[in-house]
């Protein structure tokens, strides 16, 4: 497997009132291709501020970020809007669907931010959309007559449309009821299985366990890395007890 | 009490200027603004009480006489005279005799000749008219030695750039009359410029120009004038006068025509001020809603707190009560420049000093009403505040919520995306976009308006030119009596700096009395009209046979004459009917008919044209075609008078100063044809007019641009004044429109940067979707300026409008909106997606 992404002393520090906080420091991080990547730690730890820097949503204040062999680290505003729009897709905890807009005209301006319109493309948003259970009646519904599990796949469905190489993740239930969230994370689980890179950030254990690699953040440093086999292909209660002893000894 | 409204009153302010801070360079946008709208409502108001105050204040200084009735030449005065003064509420009745030449031309001291109607008047009735002081720094002894004295009025002086001792001469037809400048003196009358002149000149003038007759008399304080002249009409004619229609004018009248050109600049500086009202207005309507709708969270936040809708609605319209109030104190400042300025452009336009004071009422009630209106529409949209009590504000109020169809889906799109997501945003802010497309379109109109005014006036004359309603050939020469025309005609096309020669009759050689509607009209004359270059009929056609005239536009609003009507001319005691053709645009001399040679024959049997138009060819200047005409026909007869008698022998001298006398006594005195026998102890000179050809000539254009430049000048300077403004106002609006909706749509344009949109890939949607409501402007924009140029062409008959210029100047304000958009929209650079996302 290679390595889709990959850092090099990675930092990113934010300044308040002339004072510096560092939130991440000197990180190097490999994701792997196909992988399901889910970053944890404990609250301040640096989680967001990294998955942002690593989608390109934020520039690091020092260090590198690698997609391949580019260097995104160095590119314009406009430059990491390009990046974004070819080679990631993202989901948000509060699911920022766009509410001037119907689901479908959401999942389209997503697509067309890429492609140009075509039949295929209608057609792939339409089946992408069934895929993940919105049916048909609520195409032409607004963000608000949806209940959150159903704005949430809507924006999985925006996230991937494109095909993106690597699908960034942010407390993707975060916001939902446990139903809703099982729903969601279950559609995750069915794009890794079918060869989708994802790097998720999460403070659930269940959540977690959906992934095939934690990394554990302290302090804006990566201390800590654990593999298991992916989410259904062993027995989960052994996944779920490895996990956890390695989260204790994190001390999370 | 004070205590509890004064923490009120503090919450409130507080509330404002945090408001205020937030939106720091749109508050200022908006400042700038009202303090523009201030400045030229501040100005124009009290420089129009000045301007109002010039007549009054004038005739209270010259004891100007109240009212005028003008006489037919038939009428006997003297009992014209007693009818009137049979009125009790008629006071000081005279009988007024002066000289009017409507179409006189001044040659100043310079050599430079423009068209010049004046009056010509002396002392004697001159002291009927009104008061009159002489001012002049010449002496008694020295004022009785000048052989043609005039004293002229004092708003002249500046204009024709006089001292006492200059000369300069009065040309009419082609008799020219020299005089030199005795003094000045001030005037109540401002019809037209006039001159008193010697008893022996009015003598001498009085074969040239037309005679008038008028009453003079002040009626009584409060007494109706119209009544006044109506009952001596009635009691006149029952006495068998022919007094029906006798013009009767007073203040009213006279002064609506001296303040034309000042009541130009003033309108279009209130206009301007206005519009700009108008679009505050309108931005703060839309100001107001979109930043409620933005801080709907801490709106509530702050009920929850507990202040009440009613205080967050009062801290809105106080935020606006500050920026006009910061924006007024500027402006009342700024007023007071503008307020010089147009009181110096009525100085420079009348030649006289318009008395000015400070008017801090006015300006009071102008920075009261803006303050007013501002306020008051800021806490009017701000009530809607109320429609969000805490819980629903947190929810962000119902009415961002959509329920309704979503149009321009997407799944449709086809060619660029961020057109259809542009219109996507057009039509889901359809009530913005209607007051977007007000405001755009009233800017438009100021600047579509001001375009073809001064493609028409202010950017050269070629235009104004075109409506002249005379040739604009290049020069026009008018020969002696005995000259064979049609000779003169061959000989000076064969000229290689002639292109063509036209024989006519134009610029006031002849008059001729409309007797039945109690007017007289120039007449133009020409043989052939087919051969002119510059008369065009707006209606109907050139006259060809001898009973057919044209008529100017101006004649046929007046007398109520349309093709097809029937005209009665009287020339002499000749008197025939002609029937109209056609009509005509006539800027200069609009009270003229145009007649063909055999036309004019009925009138004056023996008529043959004496003045010749020759254009010149291409590449010849009029000075080389004057020099080839000079050296081919002589000196014309003008031109001998101005020779200089002092140089040269003896014998030269003599006759250089009687060739002066021949040019006096041809221009003068109606003479044909001069010899003259000097002797000098044994020697005779001898000499005559034989070989003067030609009376005089002049530069018609020349003469035509000076009589339009100042008009064309305040025409130029107004309306580049109006666009540059407009074009700013539109800017200013744009700019403040992008930076509202880049704050309303701030998350929304933050989530569409995480999807991949680049910044400049924003800013052309946010540009693109102003665009509809800015085309639709801009030809709205564009018919009510068509309509307001068809408005003003009223009055002078045409104002040509070049449609692709109008069209390339839509396609300019569009594409300048746009540019003007999307630059306002680089706020959205700031935008960042990791904020967006933390905050």
């Amino acid at each position: 497997m290679k390595a889709i992404l990959h850092t090099e002393k990675l930092c990113k520090s934010f300044s308040n009132s002339g004072l510096q906080q560092h939130v991440i420091k000197n990180l190097d991080l490999e994701i792997m291709e196909g992988d399901f990547t889910v970053i944890m730690g404990s609250s301040g730890s640096g989680k967001s501020t990294l998955l942002y820097a690593l989608s390109g949503m934020d520039k690091p204040t020092l260090g590198k970020v690698f997609f391949g062999e580019e260097d995104i680290s160095s590119y314009s505003n406009d430059q990491l809007a390009i990046f974004r729009r070819k080679h990631c897709g993202f989901v948000f905890q509060s699911i920022y669907l766009l509410e001037n807009m119907d689901v479908f005209d959401n999942v389209m301006t997503g697509a067309l931010a890429v492609q140009k319109n075509s039949p295929e493309l209608v057609k792939r948003a339409e089946e992408l959309l069934e895929k993940v259970g919105i049916r048909k009646e609520l195409w032409k519904k607004f963000p608000n007559q949806l209940s959150g599990g159903e704005c949430q796949r809507v924006g999985i469905v925006r996230a991937i449309i494109n095909e993106p190489e690597l699908l960034f993740a942010d407390e993707p239930t975060g916001s939902l009821n446990s139903a809703s969230g099982r729903d969601v994370l279950d559609i995750f689980t069915e794009l890794h299985e079918k060869g989708q890179s994802i790097v998720m950030v999460t403070h659930d254990l269940r959540t977690a366990l959906r992934g095939n690699r934690v990394v554990f953040l302290r302090d804006g440093n990566i201390v800590g890395e654990h593999k298991m086999l992916p989410f259904g292909s062993d027995d989960e209660k052994k996944r779920r007890e490895s996990l956890q002893s390695f989260l204790d000894e994190m001390g999370w | 009490m004070t205590r509890w409204v004064g923490d009120r009153m503090y919450k409130i302010m507080r509330l404002a200027l945090a408001n205020i801070r937030r939106h720091k360079s749109e508050s200022i946008l908006l400042g700038i603004l009202i303090m523009l709208c201030m400045a030229l409502l501040g100005g124009a108001i009290p420089a129009e009480k000045s301007a109002n105050r010039i007549f009054p204040e004038l005739w209270e200084r010259t004891g100007f006489c109240k009212a005028l009735i003008s006489l037919k030449d038939e009428v006997d005065p003297e009992l014209a005279l007693e009818v009137l003064k049979e009125d009790d509420r008629v006071e000081d009745g005279q009988i007024l005799h002066y000289l009017h030449g409507p179409s006189a031309r001044i040659l100043d001291k310079n050599g430079d000749e423009s068209l010049f109607p004046c009056t010509f008047i002396d002392v004697e009735n001159e002291e009927i008219f009104e008061d009159f002081a002489l001012q002049s720094k010449l002496t008694d002894q020295q004022i009785a030695e000048l052989e043609h004295p005039i004293i002229v009025p004092l708003n002249e002086k500046k204009r024709l750039e006089l001292t006492e001792g200059d000369s300069f001469s009065v040309i009419d037809g082609a008799k020219r009359f020299t005089f030199t400048v005795a003094g000045f003196y001030e005037s109540g009358y401002f019809y037209d410029t006039k001159f008193i002149v010697s008893d022996g000149d009015m003598a001498m003038l009085k074969n040239v120009f037309e005679r008038c007759t008028d009453l003079a008399f002040d009626p009584k304080e409060g007494a109706d004038l119209t009544d006044i002249s109506k009952k001596w009409e009635e009691r006149a004619s029952a006495l068998g006068l022919d007094v029906e229609s006798a013009a009767c004018l007073g203040m009213d009248d006279w002064s609506s025509n001296f303040y034309i050109e000042i009541f130009y600049v003033l309108k279009i500086t209130e206009v301007l001020a206005l519009i700009i009202l108008i679009a505050i207005v309108i931005v703060i309507g839309f100001r107001v809603v979109t930043d409620i709708k933005e801080q709907i969270v801490q709106i509530g936040v702050l009920e929850a707190l507990g202040y009440r809708s009613g205080e967050i609605a009062l801290a809105y319209a106080a935020e606006y009560f500050l920026i006009t109030l910061a924006g007024c104190i500027f402006g009342a400042l700024l007023s007071m420049g503008v307020f010089s300025v147009l009181i110096r452009i009525f100085e420079g336009l009348k030649g006289y000093p318009v008395s000015h004071s400070a008017d801090p009422l006015s300006l009071g009630i102008v920075f009261a009403a803006i303050l007013l209106v501002v306020t008051l529409l800021a806490w009017i949209k701000a009530r809607s505040v109320r429609k969000y009590p805490p819980v629903l504000a947190f929810r962000k109020g119902i009415g961002d919520h959509h329920f309704g169809k979503s149009c321009f889906p997407l799944r449709n799109a086809k060619g660029s995306v961020h057109l259809r997501l542009a219109l996507k945003g057009f039509s889901s802010h359809i009530r913005q976009n209607i007051a977007l497309t007000l405001v755009t379109g009233v800017t438009v109109t100021a600047v579509v308006l001001s375009f073809i005014l001064y493609s028409f006036m202010g950017n050269g004359l070629d235009l104004a030119f075109s409506i002249a309603g005379c040739e604009m050939a290049d020069a026009s020469v008018t020969v002696m009596p005995e000259t064979d025309p049609e000779e003169f005609v061959r000989d000076v096309e064969a000229l290689p700096e002639v292109r063509k020669v036209l024989p006519a009759s134009s610029m006031g050689a002849i008059f001729l009395d409309a007797y039945e509607l109690n007017d007289s009209f120039m007449a133009n004359v020409y043989a052939d009209y087919s051969q002119t270059e510059n008369i065009h009929p707006i209606k109907g056609r050139f006259p060809e046979h001898d009973n057919e005239l044209m008529i100017t536009k101006a004649v046929s609003t007046a007398s109520d004459l349309d093709i097809g009507d029937t005209l009665r001319l009287e020339y002499g005691s000749i008197r025939r009917e002609y029937i109209v053709t056609g009509v005509v645009t006539a800027l200069f001399n609009s009270n003229s008919v145009y007649l063909t040679e055999e036309g004019m024959k009925q009138l004056d049997p023996f008529y043959t044209p004496t003045e010749f138009q020759i254009f010149k060819s291409e590449g010849t200047t009029y000075k080389e075609l004057k020099e080839t005409l000079d050296s081919r026909y002589g000196k014309s007869a003008g031109d001998l008078g101005q020779t200089d008698s002092s140089q040269g022998s003896y014998e030269e001298r003599i006759r250089k100063r009687a060739d002066q006398v021949i040019s006096a006594m041809l221009e003068q005195s109606g003479a044909t044809h001069v010899e003259y026998s000097i002797q000098v102890g044994d020697q005779v000179i001898g000499g005559s007019s034989s070989s003067i050809r030609i009376r005089s000539s002049f530069d018609m254009i020349q003469l035509l641009t000076s009589y339009m430049e100042q008009l064309c000048q305040t025409v130029s300077i107004t309306t580049r004044l109006f666009m540059v403004i407009s074009a700013a106002v539109v800017m200013m609006i744009l700019s403040m429109l992008m930076s509202g909706e880049i704050r309303r749509r701030r998350r929304e344009l933050g989530i569409m940067k995480g999807m991949g949109y680049t910044s400049k890939e924003l800013m052309l949607q946010l540009a693109l979707q102003i665009m509809p409501a800015v085309i639709m402007a801009t030809f709205l924009g564009t018919a009510v300026s068509l309509l307001g140029v068809k408005l003003i062409a009223g009055f002078v008959g045409n104002i040509p409008i070049s449609v692709p210029s109008v069209l390339a100047l839509d396609l300019a304000v569009i594409a300048f909106c746009f540019g003007c958009a999307y630059l306002g929209a680089r706020k959205i650079k700031k935008i960042s997606v990791y904020e967006l996302m933390t905050e």
